[in-house]
């Protein structure tokens, strides 16, 4: 047995040296995902109940803006008067996206020419019901657009 | 091992002083595990232990995102899954490994049962065994609901349900459960609680002594295998606990596999208003109790059809708790045919019911 | 009102004769008259109510009737005494109008409705002009010539047991008004002589409109009096169609106007959206119609060497080719989800994105410009490739992943390897290690 035992010293050497590089592999390939994934992501949190729709220059008195709030489109007007409405863009009608007609300082559906009051009121055609309203604050330049508690 | 005077056993001197653990090690280095062509089954409780690990580590991992809610949950899941890195592997693990977990913790009770380990002196290791069994499923129902989407909202309706059936305490059951009547954004907080805290606390827990009993025991040997008593065991260390490593590395192969080729969904966000889907059941490894309810009739001898099932599944739970002191010829080192039959019963039952509620989904 | 006394079975031949059983109904009908002392004593009723049919049908009806409702009674209509229980009640004197003549219904109610004075009693918003317009009706000219066969108040509205419109059992309640208009309009035998169509119900029936009001219960949609008027019915002339089509559909009404075809239409006296449309058959529009092959609406006019044929066709390429970029768009998101990969945000987006480009791109369609056309469709494409950019880009990431697998797999399977080799060494018989102790 004495003749093999430096061989078998060396294989057991490089077979412990490869073993470890293995294993230290391995524990890389398992504490890269987790410091990947502990990593906070560009997009903090999913927040689907407020988002920054508009800028306060941005929208003249008497205009409107369609912005992506959570999956569906909502609408953001300025009134005349320069106070923030917004509510849900989607038409209750046959579920159009509606747009805001200065001439008619009516909410508008191009669909089948539904209106809505610029408090969101359903006054003209076919829609069933108002657009859903929303909270609209003010934070600093930023009009932030809220759901309704 | 380790060549004299190497740093590690320097480390090893230095604990020693300290916290006794040569003890320990000289323990480990004897520890022997019975030959007799057995051993393959000797692995599933250690495979369950590690898929245990994995479900620890990603759930922790899931912990830092997951926001519970019926306005959160289904969302942050979603976020996890699309925005935070490799969170579609961490979530998929953790129910992949879930899944998988009970399969193991099954087939581990089911060796142990046949191979009669839990006669005396196993009887509190048997016990504990039950015990964490119970509570991996529970761990598994109360973590369905967590994403929030429809099938597992309806899922823990018929649940939570069953759980109502039963006689006397069934509804107050049922309501602890809920949080209330129905299946609400309460049940989701109380399910949360159960499973990142009570669970995890009470399952440690037995688990401590239920590995404890073992080491302190041995590995017990099947009946039959006694005639090869001569046969030296097996040393746990290194020779099992390699081979548990080599295996446990492939289980983790496999679970890679599995999340990259067949990702977890993440469903529709639960709608309480809306229907059940048609043929709604509770995650498999519930299936053949939720199906069994299917073909009993609305009354037997007079009693409610239901409230059979659910009472006999109760003493069938109860006689496999209690086989340890049931089983009175395994106690004495006998062949107990009878209560083998009643594994072999009880295996088939299940797998048909299984197998009937996915090939048959009314 | 009171509860009815079984009838007396008895043929009225003279005056007197029907004065001595009133007074013999009258006799036997008192005591089980409920004493009230707000009832006014209504001996309209009380007659009638004994008599045989027809005569007692009004009191059934008049139950439930709006004018009961609101405290009107027999004589406010009709006239007469309602107090006195014979035939005095029914003299001249008192004003008896008596039932009308078909071709003065109009008139007897129009002494109420048409007079704002009286009607603001009851409800200032109602209108009262039903009358004027109806004289303005295909109905109103006829009658005055003397056709009693046409519609007037009561064939629409009933006679005693008037419901409110806004009331769905009452016959013009809007889902009820194709059946009621088409209770004389489908009757062929009935409209033999008036030599048009008796199909309009039925082909209404089978509209998207009709589908609208009478299934899904949308009464945004229209029925007959939403196009061709209420009281004043008289199908819209050929050059108004597009205007009251447009009440709703504005946009396509405001394009066709500014097209070519509305000059074109005119002056061949085509009816303008019906043309392609129909008018009562309205079906739900596809692209089919719209292109240079047979069977669609252009090629009815356009020959395939003209200058509108060539528009049509680039028009129908235009719309082809966005729906072949949607195709692709879904193809790219169905592989996506397939793959296992998370896109019920990218669907939403798609489908939320790609509706109003789809509904802007073949309303543009009247305005018959091909251009146009070509140029809101390149809209949709890029809102088509936007998602399909998205889909795309995840299942670039599936296949990322099923690539990287390899990696961490690779690294498992050699520590295996080397675990398995260790194992051996370690177990090797004559090897030190292998001995527990």
């Amino acid at each position: 047995m004495d003749a093999g035992t430096a061989n078998d010293v060396s294989r057991r050497r490089l077979l412990d040296a490869l073993l470890s590089g293995g294993i230290l592999a391995f524990l890389g390939s398992v504490v890269y995902p987790v410091v990947r994934y502990l990593t906070p992501p560009k997009v903090h949190e999913v927040v689907a109940t407020s988002v920054v729709a508009a800028t306060v220059p941005e929208l003249k008195p008497n205009s409107g803006k369609i912005f992506r709030f959570g999956s569906r489109p909502g609408i953001l007007i300025r009134l005349p008067s320069g106070e923030f409405r917004a509510f849900s863009a989607v038409c209750t009608h046959l579920q159009c996206t509606v747009q805001y007609r200065s001439d008619m300082e009516r909410i508008w559906c191009p669909c089948h020419n539904g209106q809505y009051d610029l408090a969101g009121k359903n006054v003209a055609g076919p829609p069933p019901s108002p657009l859903e309203a929303y909270d609209v604050m003010l934070k600093g330049q930023d009009v932030v657009v809220s759901r309704r508690a | 091992m380790s060549s004299p005077a190497a740093p590690s056993s320097r480390l090893l001197a230095w604990l020693d002083e300290r916290l006794g653990i040569g003890e320990v090690i000289t323990f480990l280095r004897h520890k022997t595990v019975p030959k007799g062509g057995h051993e393959v089954w000797y692995y599933f409780g250690g495979v369950s232990l590690f898929l245990f690990g994995i479900q620890v580590a990603t759930g922790l991992l899931l912990l830092f995102y997951y926001k519970p809610g019926a306005d959160s949950s289904y969302e942050s899941v979603q976020f996890i899954v699309t925005r935070v890195p490799f969170g579609w592997l961490i979530r998929s693990l953790h129910s992949w490994s879930a899944n998988l977990m009970v399969f193991a913790v099954f087939v581990h009770m089911f060796s142990v049962y046949f191979m009669k380990a839990y006669r005396p002196p196993r009887e509190l290791t048997w016990m504990t065994g039950m015990v964490l069994l119970g509570l991996t499923m529970t761990f598994g129902f109360s973590g369905y609901l967590l994403p929030w989407n429809t099938l597992a909202f309806f899922a823990t309706k018929v649940g939570t349900d069953i759980s109502g059936l039963l006689p006397v305490v069934g509804p107050a059951v049922a309501r602890l459960l809920r949080g209330g009547d129905e299946v609400s954004g309460a049940t989701l907080t109380r399910f949360f609680g159960f499973h990142v805290a009570m669970l995890p606390a009470a399952f440690t827990a037995v688990l401590a002594v239920h590995l404890l009993l073992i080491q302190r025991q041995g590995m017990s040997e099947p009946l039959r295998a006694k005639t090869d008593s001569s046969k030296e065991g097996m040393p746990f260390f290194p020779g099992f606990i390699l081979r548990d490593a080599i295996l446990w590395l492939g289980v983790l192969a496999l679970l890679l596999v599995l999340c990259t080729f067949l990702p977890w969904e993440l469903g529709v966000k639960a709608d309480p208003f809306s229907s059940a889907p048609a043929g709604i059941r509770p995650e498999w490894y519930f299936t053949f109790m939720s199906q069994t309810f299917k073909y009993l009739p609305a009354k037997i001898f007079g009693i409610d059809g239901d409230v059979v099932g659910i009472c006999t599944f109760l003493i069938g739970g109860l006689i496999l708790f209690f086989v340890s002191f049931l089983d009175r010829r395994a106690g004495r080192g006998e062949r107990s045919p009878l209560f083998t039959l009643f594994g072999v019963l009880v295996i088939l039952f299940m797998l048909t019911m299984v197998t009937l509620a996915y090939v048959k989904p009314y | 009102m009171r509860a009815a006394s079984p009838p007396i079975q008895a043929r009225v031949s003279t005056a007197a004769r029907a004065t001595l059983l009133l007074g013999i109904v009258a006799t036997l009908a008192l005591p089980l008259r409920p004493a009230s002392a707000d009832e006014v004593e209504n001996t309209c009723i009380i007659c009638h109510m004994a008599l045989p049919e027809p005569l007692n049908t009004p009191v059934e009806g008049i139950k439930h009737d709006i004018h009961a409702e609101k405290g009107l009674s027999c004589a406010d209509c009709h006239g007469g005494d309602p107090t006195v229980m014979d035939l005095t009640s029914m003299a001249p004197e008192t004003g008896f109008r008596g039932a009308p003549k078909p071709a003065e219904i109009p008139q007897f109610c129009g002494r109420c409705h048409a007079d704002e004075t009286y009607m603001r009693r009851f409800n200032p918003r109602l209108p009262t002009d039903q009358l004027s317009q109806y004289w303005t009706s295909i109905h109103g000219q006829r009658l005055r010539k003397g056709d009693t066969k046409v519609a007037t108040c009561v064939s629409c509205h009933g006679v005693h047991g008037i419901i409110p419109p806004d009331r769905a059992n009452s016959p013009v309640f809007p889902a009820n008004v194709p059946d009621t208009c088409g209770h004389c309009h489908s009757n062929p035998q009935y409209m033999a002589e008036y030599k048009i169509p008796t199909d309009q119900v039925e082909k209404y029936k089978r509209s998207v409109h009709a589908q609208m009001v009478l299934v899904q219960r949308d009464f945004s949609a229209p029925v007959c009096n939403s196009c061709h008027g209420n009281h004043g019915a008289y199908p819209p002339g050929v050059t108004s169609i597009a205007e009251v089509c447009g009440q709703c559909h504005a946009n396509n009404a405001t394009l066709f106007t500014k097209s070519p075809h509305k000059a074109a239409f005119d002056k061949l006296g085509l009816p303008e959206c019906v043309t392609c449309h129909s008018n009562h058959e309205i079906l739900h529009a596809t692209d089919a119609m719209l292109g240079g092959n047979d069977g669609t609406v252009c090629r009815r006019c356009h020959q395939p060497d003209s200058p509108g044929y060539a528009a049509a066709v680039k028009m129908r390429q235009a719309i082809d080719q966005l729906k072949d970029v949607m195709g692709d768009t879904e193809a790219m998101l169905a592989k996506a989800s397939q793959m296992g990969m998370e896109v019920s945000d990218e669907e939403y987006n798609y489908r939320q994105d790609i509706r109003p480009q789809l509904v802007k791109v073949r309303t543009e369609t009247h305005l018959a410009d091909a251009n146009s056309v070509l140029e809101i469709a390149q809209d949709g494409i890029k809102a088509a490739e936007r998602s399909d950019a998205a889909a795309k880009a995840t299942v670039t990431e599936a296949t990322a992943r099923r690539r990287n697998l390899l990696i961490p797999l690779a690294i498992i399977v050699v520590v295996m390897g080397l675990l398995y080799l260790k194992l051996r060494q370690l177990e090797r018989p004559g090897n030190s290690n292998n001995h527990p102790g």
